[in-house]
């Protein structure tokens, strides 16, 4: 089991093309697709750090900030990320509150909680079970799009509740925190180089 | 058809040489279980069929309407973009354009990008732009995010069933349909296909 690093190698991340890594990476570019490439995403630790940082701090307004307001018949009904989850519960439509509640809340904070895990045991160069770590990753990055179900629930719900005075909807400030926890977490995600998991296994060998 | 490939995993980096696969069989990491490659059944015919079914139910999609309502005789009608146009009304540029990259600008050019890079392939004309266009796509993929928005059209249309009369229009069964189509498309491309056709280009 040799990883291509230590073979002297390096993978493009894009098309997967072999190269041999010469002494400097900078500006080294892929011959097949042309994208620039590196054996390991540079300064990902740091790069994941501050997305996170970021996200974590907006996701503070995101949750308690209104993200929507629906005005009907004269009377304004502010609601929060959480809210709105509980309004679909008290009609009956529990499914549907499972989901929005899995991909609005659960979704955006594990993925701040598991992205931080692993910034940490990557840091401390940890031993344990990469293999389980490295599946909490991928499944980090299959889910994360999923929270930007609110964002799109409200833009549906601006374009049709258009009454007049009878019911109009707008879009609520903590809306825009929201959609910047889902980008900023799926950056970090990008960001974060998973076959430093797999380094620290290797240089004890 | 080709020798044993040397490859790294790209989840760990795990170097090994990828078997020859049978058509339909998947080869993952022998080390954490990613998915390296896959050899699905005539790939390029079938993504190519899929791309143009895709990108016309794109186009229906657009132009029908999505969802309507009606509240005590008046009827509001929207498409799929009448979100994005709402929202750059009512002073919300940023969601405005994020909802109109993520659910109509980045989804259109993959399917675009894709139909030439596939019709290149098929009938081995203008390779020039396969690189640049085919990578285009690896990186904007994440970012288009049509199968969320039909949640999120479920969602919207629970939500205003206790007040109104919700309407689904003919854009919206379009819309299920190209959602099944792309996940299709990912099942039948086989990357690698098109990354071997631009190494081939370049060594002529």
């Amino acid at each position: 089991m040799i990883s291509a690093r230590n073979a002297g190698l390096l993978a493009c991340a894009h098309c997967h093309t072999l190269v041999r890594r010469p002494a400097t990476e900078d500006a080294l570019r892929c011959p097949t697709c042309g994208s620039r490439i590196h054996s390991r995403i540079p300064n990902s630790i740091q790069k994941t750090t501050a997305l996170l940082i970021a996200s974590l701090l907006l996701y503070i307004p995101a949750n308690t900030l209104p993200v929507m307001s629906m005005m009907y018949l004269g009377a304004p009904e502010a609601d929060t990320i959480m809210s709105g989850v509980l309004d679909l519960l008290e009609e009956g439509f529990w499914p549907l509150a499972l989901i929005v509640f899995v991909a609005s809340i659960v979704v955006p904070l594990t993925k701040l909680l598991t992205l931080s895990l692993l910034v940490v045991s990557v840091a401390l160069k940890s031993h344990w079970r990469p293999l389980d770590r490295t599946r909490i990753y991928r499944l980090t990055e299959l889910v994360g799009r999923w929270s930007m179900v609110d964002i799109y629930v409200i833009a549906i719900l601006v374009a049709l509740v258009q009454f007049g005075n009878l019911a109009t909807v707008h879009a609520g400030p903590g809306s825009v925190s929201f959609a910047a926890v889902v980008i900023l977490t799926m950056f970090a995600a990008n960001t974060f180089d998973p076959r430093l998991i797999w380094d620290a296994m290797e240089s004890e060998q | 058809m080709h020798d044993q490939e040397l490859i790294a995993c790209h989840d760990c980096d795990l170097l090994q040489r990828l078997p020859d696969l049978r058509t339909g069989q998947k080869a993952r990491c022998l080390r954490c279980n990613a998915t390296l490659g896959l050899r699905p059944k005539d790939s390029l015919n079938r993504s190519l069929s899929l791309t143009i079914t895709a990108l016309v139910l794109f186009v229906l999609a657009n132009t029908f309407p999505f969802l309507s309502l009606t509240l005590q005789g008046q009827l509001v009608e929207s498409t799929l973009i009448s979100g994005a146009l709402s929202l750059l009304e009512a002073g919300n540029p940023w969601l405005s354009s994020l909802v109109l990259l993520t659910t109509l600008i980045f989804p259109l050019m993959n399917l675009c990008a894709l139909l030439y890079v596939l019709l290149s392939l098929r009938f081995n004309y203008g390779a020039e732009r396969v690189r640049s266009l085919y990578r285009l796509i690896t990186y904007a993929r994440p970012w288009a995010m049509l199968e969320v928005m039909l949640l999120a059209a479920l969602v919207a249309g629970v939500k205003l069933g206790d007040y109104a009369t919700v309407i689904t229009g003919f854009a919206l069964y379009c819309f299920i349909a190209l959602i099944l189509i792309l996940a299709a498309i990912d099942n039948t491309l086989d990357p690698r296909l098109i990354w071997r056709y631009v190494k081939q280009q370049e060594q002529l």
